[in-house]
């Protein structure tokens, strides 16, 4: 801020307000950090939606700066369990060599989101802690029925990525880390080619009774995403009845979407078309 | 639980960066956005703000020869990295092979997006030196040039390409 006589202006008109800042080394003084500070807390890491926040008016009185914390951004395979860390940027997880090994069509789905810039810098739990209905990161965690694992001044608390959508969140936490299963040999495919009115991810994996469970996530600019589930006894029956088991899911959606016709008959012929390409894979 | 470093609102964070090529050790409080360092505190106002969210791109600097939004990053966060600015760019007063093609194939119109395009080029052609057009297009397209003037920056991206070959 510069003084002109007795007037405070910023020193361009993209100045901030001030704010006291927590750089925590680990996630224990993260915890610290969030008794210390305001309600709700407000964590910096690739900084691209704290950003956007800032310029609508966002004025904390403490930011808790993230990338100090190595732990959040941590990658690993344990025990068929892929760990990623909340505070992994997006270029990190999409050139990780467990993903691209593991789930290519994630790694491939990943690169697609935001641009080099962005990915460069945004990370996966921004991705998702924005809550922003466009935001693909959330249709990835669900169709591959990730835990979303929170740390917080209490105690731990693990929901499913829908669960962050449909049940009530964890309040003064902090997104630690993502962790999608292996185990039942899960397939993801997506298609972003209607964006923003909407984009589709679909995952299959084994399931433990026998048959195939399906798992779709439906993002849209205009709508909370969407997830739908169904149940397949063999992959090559549903591929040649694909539309007809599209259709049948997307009558599933509830009535008040916003362009819920649209959405049903458009995104009808996606699935079917994730259905045919899901089992190019297998 | 263990206390973290906590700096109070307004108070100074000693950083040391280099900057185009020079060692500098600044004193930054926390919420100095980076393209105010830039263009405030240091002069170098080659880097244009528009949009201030991280969006459009003007702004483009090089941190560690990524391309970041200097407008979406505050200052602090730059310690210990290397920054090119548009300013930074040649030596000896000659052009950059991509400044040298984005004069020869005119591709700018009004310019304000220009060195943030030049410097997205810069990082493209360091980590891809020889880029097909369709890679040249997507890792252009983290920019926006409103006068829209999208083909020849891509045909001066490969003009530069093809010189440094």
């Amino acid at each position: 801020m510069k003084i002109t006589g007795q007037v405070q202006i910023p020193s361009t008109q993209f100045g901030l307000p001030p704010f006291a800042l927590a750089r925590p080394a680990n996630l224990d003084e993260v915890c610290a950090a969030i008794e210390k500070g305001g309600r709700p807390p407000v964590f910096l890491a690739g900084g691209t939606d704290l950003f956007l926040q800032f310029r609508s008016g966002l004025r904390p009185e403490m930011v808790i700066d993230l990338n100090t914390v190595a732990e959040l951004r941590t990658i690993s395979l344990e025990n068929e369990t892929l760990h990623i860390g909340a505070g992994a940027r997006h270029a990190a997880g999409l050139t990780h060599p467990d993903i691209s090994a593991r789930l290519s069509r994630l790694a491939e789905a990943w690169e697609l989101l935001g641009n080099v810039r962005v990915r460069g810098m945004a990370t996966l739990g921004g991705n998702l802690m924005a809550r922003n209905n466009r935001y693909e990161g959330p249709l990835f965690a669900a169709a591959l029925n990730a835990q979303l694992c929170f740390q917080g001044p209490g105690g731990a608390a693990h929901i499913s990525a829908e669960e962050y959508w449909t049940a009530e969140t964890p309040a003064n936490m902090v997104l630690s880390r993502i962790e999608v299963p292996l185990t039942g040999n899960p397939r993801f495919v997506y298609d972003r080619s209607l964006r923003p009115i909407m984009t589709m991810a679909l995952g299959l994996s084994d399931a433990p009774v026998g048959g195939l469970s399906a798992r779709v996530a439906i993002g849209s600019q205009w709508n909370a995403p969407q997830f739908l589930s169904f149940g397949i006894d063999r992959l090559s029956d549903a591929q040649a009845n694909a539309q007809d088991l599209a259709n049948v899911c997307l009558d599933e959606l509830p009535d008040d979407l916003e362009d819920g016709d649209y959405i049903r008959s458009a995104g009808a012929a996606i699935l079917a078309r994730l259905i045919q390409r899901i089992g190019e894979d297998t | 639980m263990s206390s973290p470093n906590i700096v109070s609102a307004g108070e100074e964070i000693e950083i040391t960066v280099t900057l185009n090529g020079e060692t500098k050790t600044l004193a930054v409080p926390a919420h100095q956005v980076l393209a105010d360092l830039l263009r405030e505190q240091l002069g170098l106002k080659g880097g244009n703000v528009s949009c201030a969210s991280g969006v459009c791109g003007s702004c483009t600097i090089l941190a560690d020869g990524e391309p970041v939004a200097a407008c979406a990053q505050f200052a602090y966060q730059m310690d210990g990295k290397t920054l090119t600015t548009v300013e930074g760019l040649g030596e000896n007063g000659q052009l950059s092979a991509v400044q040298k093609a984005f004069s020869e194939h005119s591709a700018f119109q009004c310019g304000y997006c220009t060195p943030g395009m030049i410097l997205l080029a810069t990082a493209l052609l360091e980590q891809n030196p020889a880029p097909t057009r369709d890679e040249i297009r997507t890792w252009m397209s983290a920019n926006i040039c409103r006068c829209t003037g999208y083909e020849m920056i891509i045909e001066a991206v490969e003009l530069a390409a093809g010189e440094s070959a």
